[in-house]
């Protein structure tokens, strides 16, 4: 959106939580975590938006899938 | 035992009778058995699903960790399909992910936490 753009405001640089906790696996029981890193509605958050790094938001993502097949999280919420 | 170690994690409805509650989880630790050793069961928590599965709104999770030929973990997962009032099931491979992880494989931690003062908190 503003990329590239100089702007005045000055944003906080987002990390990976997972890198920051030196978490290697992301357990798809975990739904407290993965909650987290999904929308009210369901929908699992972009990158952009959590910092996540691509390591763990692929393991992430497929943590998230996995819990939605045993019902732990929705695939969508209404 | 020989090398792979699975997860077994599966629903069971909350509003099932006592009896055959205890039935339909002597059959799955029956099928588990069968095909390969059998480490843990227990019940994982009880919990109202993010969706309806088969008109059940509430079911009971129950966790198997459990070893054996890849072979057999098709039919293992073939004779749950089969289960009528078994709600849902997954079968997941977990010993590399923890071996990268370093992390304990669950009821072996127990195991070597009998001497305890060391209890391993992996999240859950």
């Amino acid at each position: 959106m503003s990329e590239g753009g100089r702007r005045f405001y000055f944003q906080r640089r987002k990390r990976c939580k997972f890198c920051e906790e030196r978490m290697k696996f992301i357990d798809y029981k975990n739904i407290e975590l993965l909650q987290q890193f999904t929308m009210e509605r369901g929908k699992i958050l972009g990158r952009r938006v959590t910092g996540t790094c691509s390591k763990h938001q692929r393991q992430m993502e497929k943590a998230v899938k996995q819990a939605r097949i045993i019902a732990l999280l929705p695939f969508v919420k209404d | 035992m020989d090398g792979r170690i699975y997860e077994l994690l599966f629903i069971v409805p909350a509003d099932m009778e006592e009896g055959e509650r205890q039935a339909l989880l002597e059959q799955v630790e029956k099928t588990v058995r069968e095909h390969g050793e059998l480490h843990e069961m227990k019940e994982w928590r009880k919990r109202r699903l993010a969706y309806p599965i088969k008109r059940v709104t509430e079911g009971i999770y129950y966790l198997i960790y459990f070893s054996g030929p890849s072979g057999n973990i098709s039919r293992i997962d073939m004779r749950l399909n089969q289960m009528e009032h078994l709600v849902r099931h997954v079968i997941v491979r977990i010993d590399e992910d923890y071996r990268k992880a370093k992390l304990p494989i669950p009821f072996q931690a127990k195991k070597e936490s009998e001497t305890p003062a060391s209890e391993e908190v992996t999240h859950e």
